[in-house]
C-alpha cells in the first residue's frame, strides 16, 4: 500500500483527451474499469459529478481533487490525470491541469482525510508541482509520488 | 507556481490554535458533560451549605426570642415555668400553622414542594413560594420545641437553590433533577456534618441509585457543603461518642439480636407515625388549628419531661455520654415517641431523621442494659448498644442501610463501631422489609402522590427529554466552518442537517489531526467527512431503548428525529443516564 493509502497501482493518465470538467472525470473513471475495487463506474461517475456541483474541490495552482464517497467502490481508489491544456473547473471556470480523483467508500473518512492531507503536504513542497507537470512518462511520474 | 501556502486559508492561525485548544480542553477537562455537572455540583454544595447555615442561624435566633435562652432546647425548656413549656410549642404551632394556612391561600399554582418528590418523581422544578412558606413554617416549629428534625427544611432550601439555578441555566429535566438532588445532598451533609452519608442519603432514598453518573455529583456537592459548614461551625463530630471498643467476636451475637429487635421495632414506629397522621387528619381541622394542637401535646408532655422538645440531638448525646437510669430513659423514650407522633402527625414541616436516631439509640441502650444484666461477665457497655442501635434502627426505618452505616460512622467518627453497625443495620433492614413495605420516606412520597407521577414518568419518551441543537451544520459546510463550529459548540459530534432533515454527523475525532492543513479547507465539506450511518433516535422511543444506541455510538449526545427523519433536537447521554438512574425502581 502506498503512503497515500491506496492499494494496487494508481492509474496515471498523462495525456488526457477530455476538454471539459465532465469529460476528464469520465475519462479518469474509465481508467478504473475492470478493477476489483470498483463495483460500478457509472454510479461512481455520477457521485463525483454530483459532488462537483456542490463545491468543486480546487486546491489552486491548477490542481483539482474531485472525489466522491460512494458505495460504488469497495476500497479507496485514486486516479491521476494531467491535461495538456488547462480545463475549466467549477462555476468560476478555474483552469486545471493536474487532477487527482478519489473514490472513497462511505466508512473510510479517516483514510480519505489522511490520504488527502498527505497528498496536499506533498504538493506543498517547493518545486514538486512543477516536477509533476513536467514529467512525461508514467514510471517517472509514479516515482515522484509519496 | 507550487506555493500553496500563499493561498488564503479560511481558518486563521489563531482560529486553528483555538480549535486545538478546544480539543485539548475537551479531552482533558470539558469534553464530558458529566464533568460540567460536577462543577455545578460543587457550586450547589457551596450555595446549599450557606442556605443551611442561614436557616440554622435564623432558627437559633427565633428559639432565643421565644424562650429567652440561648441554651439548647432541653435546657431552655427546663428553665421555663410549666405554663410557658405549654405555651411556647403551642404558639409555635399556631404560627407555623398560620404560615401554612395563609401561604396555601396565596399560592396560586400547586407545585412540588417536597424535595424528594422534586427529584424522584418530579421535573426538578420546586416552587419558590411553596418552599419558602414551608421553610418559614418549619422555622417556627423547630425553634419552639416541636419534636421534629431540621433536615427537612435544610434540604428543601438547599434543593430549592439548586432548582432555581437549574431553571436559570435552562438545564434539561434530567440535569435539573440531578442538581436538585445535589442540593438535597448538600443540605443533609451540612445538617449532619456528614458528606458521605449526605451523598448516600440522596442516592439511596431520593434517587434510588448509586450509579456513578448520579452519585459522583452528589459526593462533590456533599463534600463542598461539609467543608463550608466546617469552616463556619467547626469540624467536631455531631455526636462525638466515647471510644467504642470492639474486642471479642462473641459480642457480635448481642449486636445481631439488636438488629433483629430494631427490625421489629421500626415497623411499629412507622405504624405509629402513620396512625398519628391519620388521627390528626380525621379531626378535619385547618392547618393552624392542627399544628396548634400538636404543639399543645408537646407542651403538655414537656411539663413532665422537657426532654421531649427539640429534634432529640441532646438526648442522643446524653445516651452516649450520660445516660442516667434506664427507667427514666424508658419513660422519655415513650414520651418522645408520642411528641414526635404529635408533631409529625399534625403536619408540622420538618423531618423525623433526628427523632428516629434517638429512638434507635434509646432502644439500643435499653437492650444493652438488659444484655449486660444477663451476661455480666462479658463486660458489655450499654452506651455502645445505643450507638449501634441508632444505625440499626435508622437502616430499618429509612430502608437505606448503606446510608445508615456511613451516617453512624460520620456522626461519631468512631471506626470501631462500623462492623457491629453493619451487621445490625443489615439485619434490621431485612427484618423490617420482611414485615412491612413502609419506610420513613416512602410514606412521604406516597403522600405526595408519587405513584401518579411515577406513572407519568413511565410514559415519557425520548422527545420529552430532548433539547434543541443550535450547533447543526449543513452538508455543504466547509472544513473551516466545521472547525469553527466545533469551537463554538463543545461537542464531540456535529449534526448535519439539510432542509430540516438529519443527514449524518461529523466527528471531531476524525478531523482533529488535520486542523493544521489549510489546504483541506478548500477541498473538504461536511458531506465528505460525515458519518451518514450515525445512530439517530426517534422522538417516540422509550428512554431505556436509547441506551443501546448510545453504547453503539460512543457519542455524548445523539440526534432525535421524527418518523420521517426530520431533525428535532438532541438528547445527551448524561441526561439519559441521570434520568434512568433517578427513576423509581419499579418503573424502570
Amino acid at each position: 500500500m502506498s503512503q497515500l493509502g491506496i492499494s494496487g497501482t494508481i492509474p496515471v493518465l498523462l495525456e488526457m483527451e477530455g476538454t471539459t470538467e465532465e469529460e476528464v472525470i469520465t475519462e479518469m473513471i474509465r481508467a478504473l474499469q475492470g478493477r476489483a475495487e470498483v463495483r460500478d463506474t457509472g454510479v461512481f461517475e455520477q457521485a463525483v459529478l454530483e459532488r462537483q456541483k456542490v463545491h468543486p474541490p480546487l486546491l489552486g495552482n491548477g490542481v483539482a481533487l474531485p472525489h466522491a464517497r460512494t458505495s460504488a467502490v469497495t476500497e479507496m481508489v485514486l486516479v491521476i490525470g494531467k491535461c495538456p491544456a488547462p480545463v475549466a473547473f467549477g462555476p468560476e471556470q478555474i483552469p486545471v491541469k493536474l487532477i487527482f480523483l478519489y473514490g472513497v467508500p462511505a466508512p473510510c473518512i479517516s483514510e480519505y482525510l489522511a490520504s488527502v492531507a498527505k497528498l496536499t503536504g506533498f504538493l506543498r513542497q517547493p518545486g514538486c508541482l512543477d516536477q509533476l507537470l513536467m514529467t512525461a512518462d508514467e514510471a517517472g511520474f509514479r516515482a515522484l509520488l509519496p | 507556481m507550487s506555493d500553496f501556502s500563499k493561498a488564503s486559508p479560511e481558518l486563521s492561525k489563531s482560529m486553528r490554535r483555538l480549535v486545538h485548544a478546544r480539543i485539548w480542553l475537551g479531552e482533558r477537562v470539558l469534553g464530558n458533560e458529566l464533568r460540567s455537572t460536577l462543577l455545578w455540583a460543587a457550586i450547589i454544595g457551596w450555595v446549599g451549605a450557606w442556605v443551611s447555615i442561614g436557616f440554622k442561624e435564623a432558627t437559633e435566633w427565633l428559639h432565643t426570642f421565644f424562650t429567652g435562652s440561648r441554651a439548647g432546647y432541653i435546657a431552655s425548656f427546663a428553665s421555663l415555668p410549666w405554663w410557658q413549656r405549654v405555651m411556647v410549642p403551642m404558639v409555635g404551632g399556631l404560627l407555623a400553622g398560620l404560615t401554612l394556612y395563609f401561604g396555601n391561600r396565596i399560592r396560586k399554582k400547586q407545585n412540588s414542594t417536597d424535595y424528594m418528590e422534586a427529584v424522584v418523581v418530579g421535573d426538578g422544578n420546586l416552587s419558590v413560594k411553596s418552599s419558602l412558606v414551608k421553610s418559614v413554617s418549619a422555622g417556627f416549629s423547630a425553634s419552639t420545641g416541636a419534636s421534629i428534625g431540621r433536615e427537612g427544611p435544610l434540604v428543601l432550601l438547599a434543593a430549592l437553590s439548586a432548582s432555581i439555578l437549574g431553571r436559570w441555566l435552562r438545564f434539561s429535566i434530567a440535569r435539573k433533577r440531578q442538581i436538585v438532588a445535589c442540593g438535597a445532598a448538600a443540605g443533609i451533609a451540612s445538617a449532619y456534618n456528614a458528606p458521605i452519608a449526605g451523598a448516600f442519603f440522596v442516592a439511596e432514598i431520593v434517587l434510588g441509585s448509586v450509579a456513578m453518573e448520579a452519585f459522583g455529583p452528589l459526593v462533590i456537592s456533599s463534600v463542598v457543603a461539609t467543608l463550608v459548614t466546617h469552616a463556619h461551625f467547626g469540624t467536631e463530630a455531631l455526636y462525638a461518642a466515647p471510644v467504642f471498643s470492639f474486642q471479642q467476636t462473641r459480642e457480635l451475637i448481642p449486636y445481631l439480636l439488636l438488629g433483629l429487635l430494631s427490625g421489629v421495632m421500626a415497623p411499629a414506629y412507622l405504624e405509629f407515625l402513620k396512625w398519628s397522621e391519620v388521627g390528626f387528619a380525621k379531626l378535619k381541622l385547618p392547618d393552624w388549628a392542627r399544628l396548634t394542637l400538636g404543639g399543645l401535646i408537646v407542651g403538655l408532655l414537656a411539663i413532665m419531661h422537657p426532654e421531649v422538645t427539640g429534634n432529640g440531638r441532646s438526648l442522643v448525646f446524653g445516651i452516649l455520654h450520660h445516660p442516667g437510669t434506664w427507667q427514666v430513659l424508658a419513660v422519655i423514650l415513650v414520651f418522645k415517641v408520642i411528641a414526635t407522633g404529635a408533631t409529625f402527625g399534625s403536619g408540622a414541616v420538618g423531618g423525623v431523621f433526628t427523632p428516629t436516631l434517638f429512638v434507635g439509640a434509646a432502644v439500643g441502650y435499653l437492650f444493652g442494659v438488659a444484655v449486660a444484666a444477663v451476661l455480666p461477665s462479658w463486660g458489655l457497655v450499654p452506651g455502645a448498644f445505643g450507638l449501634v442501635g441508632m444505625g440499626a434502627f435508622l437502616a430499618a426505618a429509612t430502608g437505606a442501610p448503606v446510608m445508615a452505616i456511613i451516617m453512624i460512622f460520620e456522626l461519631t467518627l468512631n471506626y470501631q463501631v462500623l462492623m457491629p453497625v453493619m451487621l445490625a443495620g443489615v439485619v434490621g433492614y431485612y427484618v423490617c422489609r420482611s414485615l412491612t413495605n413502609r419506610s420513613l420516606y416512602k410514606d412521604a412520597l406516597a403522600r405526595k402522590g408519587a405513584a401518579a407521577v411515577a406513572q407519568y414518568l413511565a410514559t415519557l419518551k425520548i422527545g420529552d427529554l430532548m433539547q434543541a441543537d443550535h450547533g447543526t451544520i449543513s452538508s455543504h459546510a466547509s472544513f473551516g466552518e466545521i472547525a469553527k463550529s466545533f469551537v463554538h459548540n463543545r461537542h464531540d459530534h456535529l449534526h448535519v442537517v439539510d432542509d430540516g432533515f438529519f443527514k449524518g454527523a461529523v466527528a471531531l475525532q476524525d478531523i482533529r489531526a488535520y486542523l493544521d492543513q489549510p489546504e483541506l479547507e478548500k477541498l473538504v465539506i461536511a458531506h465528505d467527512v460525515m458519518h451518514d450511518d450515525h445512530p439517530c433516535l426517534r422522538a417516540d422511543m422509550p428512554m431505556v431503548d436509547a441506551l443501546h444506541f448510545f453504547s453503539a455510538a460512543q457519542s455524548e449526545r445523539l440526534p432525535v428525529t421524527d418518523e420521517n427523519s426530520r431533525f428535532l433536537g438532541v438528547i445527551g447521554k448524561t441526561d439519559l443516564i441521570l434520568f434512568l438512574a433517578g427513576k423509581p425502581r419499579d418503573v424502570v
